[in-house]
Order: C-alpha cells, then structure tokens, then sequence
C-alpha cells in the first residue's frame, strides 16, 4: 500500500506542476478546434442565479458534511474532507 | 491504482484543453463573511459551537479566506462509552487558504489544522480549477496531504501517527442554459493508525477490553459521485446527486442528495433537501466475532447500516448596500437524521451481551443559525 500511495503522488505533483505552467504561460499546443458556446452570455441570468450554485452555502455545507463523514465509512468526491473527528 | 500510462493521457488531455482560446474569464468566489452557531444532539453525543468563514480579494486576482470551527462535545456513542474515559472534549479547526486568479484559471491553496485533546490533524490541500469552451465546462483537480497524530486521554504513553492523502479531479459541464451537470472522482489513501483507540471487540461475547480492535495500516478508497442542477421558471432550482464509493476493505456505498430551493418574495429563500445513505460493512467488521482474528473492527460506521436525512433552510436577505455590505442575511437549517444498523447491537458493557447481534438504531437533530454578508 505504502508502494501505491508513492505512485500517486508523484503523478499528482507532476500534474499540478503542468497545469500551473499551462496555465501561467502563453503555451498552447494546437491540438482540439474551437469550440462554440451553445448557451450564449446573454442566455446565462437562470447559471448565474445564487440558487444554481452546488455550494452556494459554503459554511452549512461544510458543516453537514462534517456531521456525516464523522459517522459514515465513506469519503470524497466532492464531498467535504479533512480535519479531525471529534468522535474518539 | 494510477497507472503511468494514465498519467500520462491525463496530462496530454489536460494540456490539450488548456489550449484552447477563451472568450470569457474565470473570476474569483464572493467577498463574503459568515458567523454562526451550531448543534448536534443524537445516539447519546451532543455538540455544539460557534463558526466562521471570511474571504477576503485584493487586485482582482488574489483571495484569502479564513476560518473557525469549534465543536464542544459531551456525551459518547455506545461503542466507544465503554473505552473513553473523558465524556468531555473540545475540537478547534482552523483553516488559512488562498486563490490566485490567473486569465481562466483558479489556483487554491490552503492549510487546514484541527486539535482536540487526542487528536490533532494537520492538511494541506492545493487545487487548480480552469474555465474552458466560453465558460461552458470547468475543470478541476486537486490534492490533499495530511498528517494526523492519534493520542488517548487516559493514557500519555501512548502516540500513534496516520498520513492522509487524496487526489480529486472533476468536470462540470453546462447542458442547457438552465442545466448544470458535474462528474468528480478522489481517491484517498491512509496509512497508519487506523482503528479507534477506545473501541472494544467481543470475541464470543467476551469484551476484549478498551483499545481491542485492530485495523490493516492502510485504506485506499476511491468515490465517483454525478450531480445535476435545474433552473426553473418560477425562480426555483433542484439539484440531484448520486455517489458510489468503494475501498479496500470492502466497504461499498452509495449516497443519493436531493435539494429544492425556492425564492419566496424578494427577501426570501427557502432549501428543503434530504439524503439516502446506504454501505455494506467491512470484511474484519463484527460485532460479536467467533474466533480471535488478525484484524477485527466493531466501529458502528464501518458496519451494514442505512442513513437518512431530511432537512430545510431558511434565508432571510436583510438588507442591499448599507455602508461596507452590500448585501447580508440570516439563515436557520435544521435537519433529521436516521441510523439504522444491521448488524451493530449498540451494547455498551459485557452485562448486556444477550443484545448482540441484534440491530441498532439511533435518530439525531442538527440545527444551524448563522448570519452571512457579501462585500
């Protein structure tokens, strides 16, 4: 298991670091065509809507998920994670 | 669980998309501030406490946020009562982070530390988010190291470490311009000291006494969760979301979100959302074992159990633009939670061992009141 969690890292640290770059620079590599939005700026008022948002709640949700990842097996996928228990 | 080969068609295809030429920028999350309080009372555990969340942008392209947890807890779950000396603790979390906006792209980086009197956990999370195809699809990875130390009240000597890492990437894709949908996918990895330093095992209904169970040193678990948000006309939205989640210890589950939100006049908004959990246990999980094994676990939340959860909000907008705000609210949830265990009996002592085997069940209420404002 150890093994596995080294591979992972490794990936995620390269990963990151490309984006960074990519997203830093003006590197573009010309590859997929461009693609046009079918859903024009103006046609955005009900996407920009607060209630539209999957967090538009940020300190509720994180709390609530809190209170279920305390107390269920599983974690993650955009589902809130980290610090401690406070269940021992 | 991540091959080279796919690292390396992750990394082409990441590139390739961050090629392509945009027309619309990304921007940064709101300047908002949110205080409130916090309750928890269910299966013999109370908590409660106050919370904070302030974010905080300067020149357009940098952000910095800010927050508090504090958890007051009294009381303890049947299968750690019998172990846990202290019925009494108190959790802090405190989280710094912050976002650099760079054209389409959301950098985000922070620091997440948490301390109760035999816990203290430590994570740092960096995550990239980038706006694509005129602001039609978003795309966003991330990681997360952290390193945990275990302790026990009642014990000094004893000094146990876990490391936590996670590695999460997702898209989310606008359908219509009323529809949203969002695919995400992490992987976590523990390695470490697992199991509850007070939980107790029974081995043919003999307790094996507090600190009994043993856990494998490491867990890799790997949860894919698809989401979707509706806009409808009366100024309303609903959203549904489903989640698969395995590990290798043979827990599978699966969790189902619905929320509807809907304005109400000009100043209110009202949430009502509920939730399905549903998980098979461990493949070391019993709450009464036959034979002494190598690892045995008799943690409730690694158990067959079912779980679910009906709530609502209310948020009353109370003001638009006086002096620094530009806009503030107030806002009450409270939720239901129902605990139905299948093979987790709940006994607490070896004078109730007749129970075992037997289900459990427990209900709990979670109440939230906080004020929120925007700047």
């Amino acid at each position: 298991m150890l093994k596995k969690a080294t591979k992972v890292l490794p990936a995620i640290f390269i990963i990151s670091i490309l984006i960074s770059v990519s997203a830093c620079s003006s590197f573009r590599l010309p590859s997929l065509p461009n693609i046009e939005p079918w859903v024009a700026p103006y046609e955005r008022e009900y996407l920009a809507d607060p209630i539209m948002s999957f967090n538009k709640d940020p300190l509720s949700n994180k709390y609530r998920q809190h209170v279920f990842n305390t107390r269920e097996g599983a974690r993650g996928a955009g589902y809130a994670h980290g610090g401690g228990c406070g269940c021992n | 669980m991540i091959k080279t080969t796919h690292t390396i068609y992750l990394v082409i295809f990441i590139l390739s998309i961050f090629s392509i030429q945009n027309t619309w920028a990304e921007v940064l999350p709101e300047e908002r501030a949110d205080i409130g309080y916090h309750y928890y009372d269910g299966g013999g555990v109370e908590v409660d406490g106050a919370t904070m969340l302030v974010r905080k942008n300067f020149a357009g392209k940098y952000s910095v946020y800010g927050g508090y947890h504090h958890d007051s807890i009294s009381g303890a779950s049947p299968d750690v009562l019998a172990g846990a000396s202290k019925y009494e603790e108190d959790r802090d979390e405190y989280t710094l982070g912050g976002t650099y906006l760079r054209d389409n792209t959301l950098m985000d980086l922070s620091y997440t530390y948490s301390e109760e009197d035999d816990y203290e956990s430590n994570m740092v999370s960096f995550d990239i988010s980038h706006e694509m195809f005129g602001a039609m699809t978003k795309m966003n990875i991330g990681a997360s190291i952290g390193s945990d130390d275990v302790e026990r009240v009642d014990l000094d000597s004893f000094a146990e470490d876990l490391d936590r890492y996670s590695f999460r990437a997702g898209i989310s894709q606008v359908i219509t311009k009323s529809f949203v949908m969002a695919f995400d996918y992490e992987a976590t990895v523990e390695e470490g000291f697992l199991n509850n330093p007070y939980r107790f095992v029974f081995v043919n209904g003999v307790s094996l006494g507090s600190g009994s169970e043993e856990y494998p040193d490491t867990r890799t678990g790997q949860a894919y969760s698809l989401k979707g948000i509706k806009y409808w006309q009366h100024r309303a939205s609903t959203s549904l979301g489903y989640r698969f989640y395995r590990d290798t210890w043979d827990v599978r589950s699966s969790t189902v979100d619905l929320n509807y939100s809907q304005y109400i006049g000009n100043q209110w908004v009202v949430d009502v959302y509920g939730r399905y959990y549903t998980q098979d246990k461990a493949d070391f999980y019993s709450d009464n074992f036959s034979s002494r094994l190598r690892y045995m676990a008799r943690d409730k939340e690694l158990s067959s159990f079912d779980s679910f959860a009906v709530g609502g909000r209310l948020r009353y907008d109370l003001f638009k633009d006086y002096k620094l705000l530009r806009t503030a609210s107030l806002n009450l949830a409270i939720e239901y939670l129902d605990f139905d265990y299948d093979d987790y009996s709940g006994i607490e002592s070896v004078t109730d061992v007749g129970s075992l085997g037997s289900g459990y069940s427990f209900d709990a209420t979670t109440i939230q009141f906080y004020f929120s404002s925007w700047f």
